[in-house]
């Protein structure tokens, strides 16, 4: 009983937030929203290397997800179908476009770096250096916290292929940081 | 650095946050789209709602999220915009940035709208302006909306939760504040609060419910009906002046038929369906807010089956409805004012191309011999569709009364295009606010270039604003128009002659 009271009172589960939307609570969106749009924009923007195609596809990514009916989700939680979408719709932009790089998303100090002034721009711009996939792999464990599990099902690889793309991944930041120091 | 390193680097850094703009644009957009939600909410359990009434408390409790919440929006479509005609420099001293529209009062003399302040913290702050006059800071505001006697509304994050302002007085009696809306005469005031967890709407001083849930507040044209929608015990109710309609699993998107007395919506019953007055529309899997012809003959509304969608047309209220072509997508519809002219935006399935589609009813003449060899001229009605050229995007299409001209802006490339009938014409990055002249022809638009925005009626342009944040409005005559204009921290009302 204690535990059913809990579930209750706790922060509103991202398939509550979108059946609340679409009951016409304007403001459940904006919650979804600030949950997910930093890691998603940054992901987005490491994806196709331009800051204004990535906010176009994090709109796109995000009406397409109203598009779905809240009732047929399976899971409490839309990250993962966030990232799917936004993943697909990049690859589709990707198939359209240059994949040149115009500019490289930012990354600033975390609540844990204290406000810190780390090498953080260093850091932005050996990322968008990795090869893509292992870059992809790197941003979706870090930004939006996703298991190798999770992303190996993402990308539709298998679970020890996106390991040692992290790995690979972390070591050619460590090299590429290591010269620029 | 070493693999320890670089993950110590990456635990120690977060994305930049995305720039406010993005996350305003995006919540518009979403907000359009719950406007044209084809879905009746579906009924929630008694333990649904329980969980609804327990996190909006939680939510009460839990500022940090509250702070992150857009406000309670007052209900849509509800005030004509008073937009003077007149020019005057509203105000010279903006604080910051614009935060949405400016709202006018009925008769033009009072206009507020919202401006970020800047902070010292990390969280945004707006101010209400009124007037010229810097009003209360929230971290989340509505945009005041007018009475008629110069009286204005808004909602805003005051702890412990949402509440509604009457000029800058915090109103009592409610844990929170859901949503206002003035009568159209702008004399009454009415809002849904929220009190124990449960809902009231309360119109003019006097208390309804209590309700477990309320949507869609609503006032008749002539202001003599209040109607929403309202869940109680599991089912959902359509409520005229306090009198409930039929239960439904679901009701929503409220609105008049144009003879201002009729109420219509959708709403679930297993299938959804659209209810006009007492008459309910076939059972369908999805169905669009209806949308009358101005004689009040005709209705039509999108359909949705699995990845098929369609317009369903026909008379008032019940059918029988013909349809268009399927397609993967149909947007909002429009309708001549005697209803045999319809249009909507469109995308096909094969093809991720979006058109305006054309569906008129015409009367097709045969010229036939009779046994006695005198001619007869039959007539018979015929259905045409006519799919306009495709464009990479389309706005929903705007229709002058008579259904001769459609207009809308469509998107190739980084350029908007106008496209008037099968004309494409002028070319800019932006255009929308498209409306026709009282004479039909003409049409007025906000159109954008080079970072600047303008308004171009006729042939006649304004001269060129950092936004238009208003209109533009046409006058009575079709000579003028009328628009709100920012020029840095400088707010104008502007007015253009049309050419």
């Amino acid at each position: 009983m204690l535990a059913a009271v809990r579930a209750e009172t706790g922060p509103p589960s991202d398939k509550g937030l979108l059946l609340r939307f679409r009951q016409g609570d304007r403001s459940a969106f904006g919650v979804l929203y600030d949950r997910y749009a930093s890691s998603l924009l940054f992901f987005a923007h490491s994806q196709v290397g331009d800051a204004a195609l990535a906010e176009d596809l994090l709109q796109d990514c995000f009406l397409r997800l109203l598009d779905l009916d809240p009732a047929e989700l399976h899971h409490d939680s839309v990250r993962n179908l966030l990232y799917a979408i936004l993943r697909n719709l990049a690859r589709d932009e990707g198939r359209r476009r240059s994949t040149r790089l115009k500019s490289y998303p930012l990354l600033a100090p975390s609540a844990i770096a204290g406000g810190e002034a780390g090498p953080f721009d260093d850091l932005s711009l050996a990322l968008c250096g990795l090869p893509p996939e292992q870059r992809e792999v790197v941003v979706l464990k870090s930004y939006g916290e996703l298991t190798f599990a999770e992303i190996a099902e993402l990308s539709g690889v298998p679970e020890a292929t996106v390991k040692s793309r992290y790995r690979y991944a972390v070591l050619k930041l460590a090299e590429v940081l290591r010269e620029r120091s | 650095m070493n693999v320890e390193g670089i993950e110590s680097l990456l635990e120690r850094s977060r994305p930049a946050p995305p720039p406010p703009e993005l996350r305003r644009r995006i919540l518009e957009a979403a907000d359009r789209r719950l406007v044209s939600v084809p879905v009746p909410p579906p009924r929630p359990r008694k333990v649904e709602v329980m969980t609804m009434a327990a996190s909006i408390l939680m939510l009460i409790a839990t500022v940090s999220w509250l702070l992150r919440e857009t406000p309670p929006a007052p209900a849509a479509g509800t005030q004509e915009s008073g937009q003077p005609f007149e020019e005057r420099r509203l105000t010279d001293q903006l604080p910051g940035a614009l935060e949405g529209e400016v709202s006018w009062s009925a008769d033009g003399k009072h206009w507020a709208c919202l401006s970020s302040v800047p902070v010292t913290g990390n969280m945004p702050m707006y101010c209400v302006i009124v007037d010229g006059k810097r009003g209360p800071e929230f971290p989340v505001v509505s945009l005041p909306r007018f009475g008629s006697d110069g009286r204005y509304a808004y909602t805003a994050l005051d702890s412990p939760g949402h509440v509604l302002f009457l000029n800058d007085v915090p109103q009592k009696g409610f844990d929170t504040y859901q949503s206002f809306v003035w009568s159209p005469d702008g004399k009454k005031l009415a809002y849904v609060g929220l009190l124990d967890g449960k809902y009231f709407v309360v119109e003019d001083g006097r208390k309804s419910g209590p309700y477990d849930g309320v949507l869609d507040l609503l006032w008749s044209p002539d202001g003599s009906i209040l109607a929403y929608a309202a869940l109680v015990d599991n089912d959902w109710f359509s409520v005229e002046n306090g009198k409930k309609g039929e239960p439904f699993d679901g009701v929503q998107n409220l609105r008049f038929a144009p003879d201002g007395k009729t109420l219509a919506y959708t709403a679930r019953e297993g299938d959804a369906l659209v209810v006009i007055g007492k008459v309910k529309g076939p059972d369908l899997p999805e169905v669009g807010a209806p949308v009358f012809s101005a004689d009040g003959k005709t209705v039509s509304y999108s359909v949705t089956h699995g990845t098929e969608s369609y317009l369903n047309v026909g008379p008032v209220p019940g059918g029988p409805f013909r349809h268009t072509q399927r397609c993967a997508e149909v947007g909002r519809p429009v309708l001549s004012a005697d209803g045999k002219v319809v249009a909507c935006r469109a995308k096909l399935r094969e093809q991720d191309k979006e058109f305006v589609l054309l569906y008129r009813e015409e009367t097709e003449k045969k010229v036939v011999i009779m046994k006695d060899g005198q001619q007869k001229t039959l007539e018979k009605t015929i259905y045409v569709e006519k799919p306009d050229a495709m464009f990479d995007s389309v706005s929903d299409p705007v229709m002058n009364a008579d259904g001769s001209q459609v207009a809308y802006a469509a998107g190739k490339g980084t350029r908007k295009y106008l496209v008037v009938g099968h004309q494409r014409t002028l070319k800019f990055s932006m255009i929308d606010r498209i409306s026709f002249g009282p004479d039909g022809k003409t049409l007025a638009y906000r159109a954008g270039q080079y970072g600047k925005q303008l308004v171009v009626a006729g042939e006649g342009r304004s001269d060129e604003a950092d936004e238009i944040v208003s209109g533009p409005v046409w006058s009575a005559d079709g000579k003028k128009v009328a628009f709100t204009a920012r020029t840095g921290s400088e707010l104008w009302s502007r007015v253009l002659e049309v050419k």
